[in-house]
């Protein structure tokens, strides 16, 4: 994760014009967007391109962000501002976005779960409802404190915390058996 | 505290893994609930290890970002905040000649823009041929790596190429585990390029004095480098078509560790 003091300097660099230095930040923030972005659209091309809109829109915003503000939040705000606008569009086209996650992406066996209880992990979170997920993920992945994820989100700190609540109770629900420790 | 209230406080946690003291001490006695609480933490610690595929447009971005006319920098609008109450006769004069200096500005800017637009046309049509030529290396290393354009020293540039060879290793561990062999391809060859044209080249114009520091951690990451490439070729779960690539990061790796092993040999003696 970038250091505040970098990542500051980085962004008045960019705003005044430096190309390298915002290749850097899209270098920092790229697959953390593109993962958050595939987890909420479940499709690849679909996160491409709202990642890569994201940093359009962020390059040509950057003279309105305040530097010194969260740039990180201020980032992940945009993208879920795409995310929402893609998925508006999409439903007045009337091809909504897949509704589960195939959990296809073969994975190295994890530390923390096996492969299969990964696998149930991955569908269990693409059930989830788009803003429980888009919370419990901007909390777990990206480490945004509750204020951030409100920030991102548009809402309210408390409605942060509710969808995470929630979101943690459903996933803990879903992968019950996976969890169970092994019987002697 | 009960069960209820310790599980409803962990779930709307910021950090369910590190719980209060009062949580903790019901967690040290109830069972039940510590087991409910390995499973929490133990998704939320999982969730950053789900997969999901692999997408190359970051490097396609970046490159645009150094190149394209799309981004070209922003004009940042200039802090214009005075307000005036009183309006003197002199500041009126002021106002109008600022207002004809302003209108001959603009004026010469519309001139200057017409001849700017009749130049970037003449350029672009010379262009579409310098479009084409293949990409130097230094150029697809600039796309991992854009501070190695402004790099000063061999030293900055041994530990910047450092780091974009250690992001090849990376992405190559990745696409190979995506089964992605094609985009492997293309980056083995870029690893292989970079050790062996750059980072070797750069590390020899390092002054013999500083070699021991600098080159030591560079040995061992492509030691590593070359361990798990070669672990990964010979993996079972290793689709056929990565196999070959991975070896070509393993031997780039390997020798590349070698000719830096003697040099720091000749900076010692």
């Amino acid at each position: 994760m970038a250091l505040p003091a970098e990542e500051h300097r980085l962004v008045l660099l960019a705003q005044a014009g430096d190309r390298p230095a915002f290749a850097r930040l899209v270098e920092r923030y790229w697959d953390r967007l593109y993962r958050w972005l595939y987890h909420l659209s479940h499709d690849r091309h679909t996160a491409e391109d709202l990642t890569q809109e994201t940093f359009l829109k962020a390059f040509a915003g950057l003279a309105r962000f305040q530097a010194g503000t969260n740039f990180h939040a201020w980032l992940f705000r945009i993208a879920h501002n795409a995310f929402a606008n893609q998925r508006r569009a999409a439903a007045r086209a009337r091809q909504p976005l897949p509704g589960d996650l195939a959990g296809s992406d073969e994975g190295p066996v994890e530390e923390v779960l096996t492969r299969e209880a990964m696998e149930q992990l991955a569908r269990a979170v693409g059930r989830l409802p788009t803003e429980f997920r888009a919370a419990f993920l901007l909390r777990a992945e990206e480490g945004l404190s509750f204020r951030q994820i409100a920030d991102v989100l548009d809402t309210t700190e408390e409605t942060a915390r509710w969808r995470v609540f929630k979101a943690r109770q459903k996933l803990l629900t879903a992968l019950a058996p996976q969890l169970e420790p092994e019987k002697p | 505290m009960n069960c209820k209230a310790v599980q409803r406080h962990l779930l709307r946690a910021e950090e369910p893994a590190r719980p209060p003291a009062a949580v903790a001490a019901h967690l040290t006695g109830c069972p039940a609930c510590r087991a409910w609480h390995e499973r929490l933490v133990r998704i939320e610690r999982a969730v950053p290890r789900l997969p999901v595929p692999a997408s190359s447009a970051r490097v396609d971005l970046i490159r645009d970002v150094l190149y394209s006319p799309a981004f070209a920098p922003p004009v940042v609008p200039a802090a214009n905040g005075h307000k005036h109450d009183v309006v003197h006769g002199w500041q009126r004069k002021e106002r109008g000649l600022r207002k004809v200096a302003f209108a001959f500005a603009l004026a010469a800017g519309l001139l200057l823009c017409a001849v700017g637009l009749v130049i970037w046309q003449v350029q672009q049509t010379r262009l579409t041929h310098t479009r084409a030529r293949p990409v130097t290396l230094a150029e697809e290393l600039a796309r991992w790596e854009p501070r190695l354009a402004n790099a000063r020293t061999p030293r900055e540039r041994v530990e910047l190429l450092a780091g974009v060879t250690d992001k090849l290793r990376g992405e190559a561990k990745r696409l190979a585990r995506a089964g992605s062999a094609d985009e492997l391809k293309g980056v083995a060859q870029l690893y292989d390029r970079a050790v062996r044209e750059e980072l070797l080249r750069q590390a020899e114009a390092v002054p013999a004095e500083e070699r021991a520091g600098l080159l030591a951690p560079v040995v061992r990451q492509l030691t590593d480098a070359e361990s798990e490439a070669t672990r990964l070729a010979s993996a079972e779960d290793t689709p056929e078509a990565a196999r070959e690539h991975l070896r070509v990061v393993a031997s780039a790796a390997r020798d590349g560790r070698d000719q830096l092993r003697g040099l720091l040999k000749q900076g010692v003696s």
